[in-house]
């Protein structure tokens, strides 16, 4: 038997496009409703960011308070930092001058005495002093005192340079003596000056670089 | 007009696929770049979280020990004070020289001196007493609260009887009179100083 379709064919297209309307039905609707889906999903998502990022920020005001609070003493901190800075600018090359006397008292010959000393950053040391002076040639004293006693400063670490200025034969008639006792006779002695140079401590070495230490006399 | 079923069925789809799209657009891709901006602004915050944490952190071992900062002030208020303090500074002279067994014989502050971020307040003294009582006068200036430079010391031996009675019947002989130069310094408030002392004016000079 033969079938045969009496219907145009426009209305068979038609039918053929209406059965397929139902898929593009379905399609739209689960499209739309993956989109809603996805939507509601990244809604989600964001206010979960959200309240995140408001935590977050919350706790960054929070923190930043505390900090706050405690700024005053990050500050007196600095300012010590500072004043410490300029108290070790003003005090820069200190000589402990009570040291250095003392180290020369120690290693001054017990022959010599001395009548000035004078101990001085810029200029350095200055002595002026007598020793004993004998007419015997084997003696160990007066110019051979004072050699003595320029050995044992120029091997102090804390001086340089040391020099002798001069020496010269004199009578020394310095005696302190009640006035109702005989004054003792002039004595013979060698006077001297020296001088030296002090070595300026390292700390002041951005400002005063320490010198090198030379032989001297 | 009349349209094919054929072409009402592709504008059906074309249509359909439209509106799909024009719902991503609307819906999905804001919602991308919103999630996009929060993002960022949660690194932000974490960074700004982290980076409060360590500030907090910083300044809670500050003021852990704040109690050490203070007394370290103390020690540098006393050594640099931020006024000449000369009662102070004189006290302390007058008080090493007993100590020591030297007389002092003068004091002679002059008008201090600017150097920029500090003062200089120099001030000569002259003392009398044996070598060995000077040595121990100069080494406790080194040693006073006060942080003092000895600039220079100039010793002579006096045993001139005229010159010893005037100031000190009982000198032994052969004793020294020393005439020191000494520096102390101030650094005035401005450097970041808190008032620790009252002020003392500066002296008018010698």
């Amino acid at each position: 038997m033969v079938r045969v379709n009496l219907l145009p064919r426009e209305v068979i297209d038609r039918r053929r496009f209406e059965q397929w309307y139902r898929y593009v039905f379905i399609g739209l609707v689960g499209g739309v409703l993956i989109v809603l889906f996805a939507y509601a999903g990244l809604f989600l998502m964001t206010q979960q960011k959200v309240d995140d990022l408001q935590v977050l920020q919350e706790e960054a005001t929070t923190l930043k308070a505390q900090a706050d609070a405690f700024a005053v003493f990050e500050v007196k901190e600095q300012e010590l930092v500072a004043r410490s800075v300029v108290a070790q600018t003003a005090l820069a090359g200190r000589i402990n001058m009570g040291m250095l006397a003392e180290e020369m008292s120690l290693v001054l010959p017990d022959e010599v005495w001395l009548d000035t000393i004078t101990l001085s950053q810029d200029t350095g040391v200055s002595l002026g002093g007598s020793t004993p002076r004998s007419s015997s040639e084997s003696v160990d004293v007066a110019y051979k005192s004072i050699a003595k006693l320029l050995v044992r400063l120029n091997e102090l670490k804390s001086l340089y340079d040391v020099w002798l200025v001069s020496a010269t034969n004199a009578t020394w008639n310095g005696w302190d003596v009640p006035e109702d006792d005989p004054k003792p006779l002039p004595a013979d002695t060698v006077s001297f000056q020296a001088t030296s140079k002090i070595v300026i401590p390292a700390a002041a070495s951005t400002a005063t670089p320490a010198p090198v230490a030379t032989g001297g006399q | 007009m009349k349209i094919a079923p054929r072409e009402q069925f592709i504008l059906t789809v074309v249509g359909s696929v439209l509106l799909i799209v024009i719902m991503v657009a609307a819906l999905i891709y804001p919602s991308f770049n919103k999630l996009g901006d929060l993002d960022t602004q949660i690194t932000a915050a974490q960074t700004e979280v982290a980076t409060a944490k360590s500030l907090l952190a910083q300044r809670q071992a500050i003021k852990d020990r704040s109690a050490q900062t203070d007394a370290t002030w103390l020690t540098l208020a006393n050594q640099v004070p931020d006024n000449p303090d000369l009662p102070a500074l004189i006290i302390e002279l007058q008080d090493a020289a007993f100590d020591s067994g030297v007389q002092l014989v003068a004091v002679t502050p002059t008008k201090p001196t600017n150097q920029g971020t500090f003062v200089n307040v120099p001030v000569q003294i002259e003392v009398l007493g044996s070598w060995a009582d000077t040595v121990d006068y100069l080494q406790r200036i080194g040693k006073l609260s006060r942080a003092i430079r000895i600039f220079s010391s100039t010793t002579n031996v006096t045993n001139n009887a005229t010159q010893a009675s005037r100031t000190n019947s009982s000198l032994s002989a052969y004793a020294g009179d020393s005439v020191m130069a000494l520096e102390a310094y101030m650094i005035p408030a401005s450097t970041g100083a808190t008032p620790t002392a009252p002020a003392v004016p500066a002296p008018a000079g010698p």
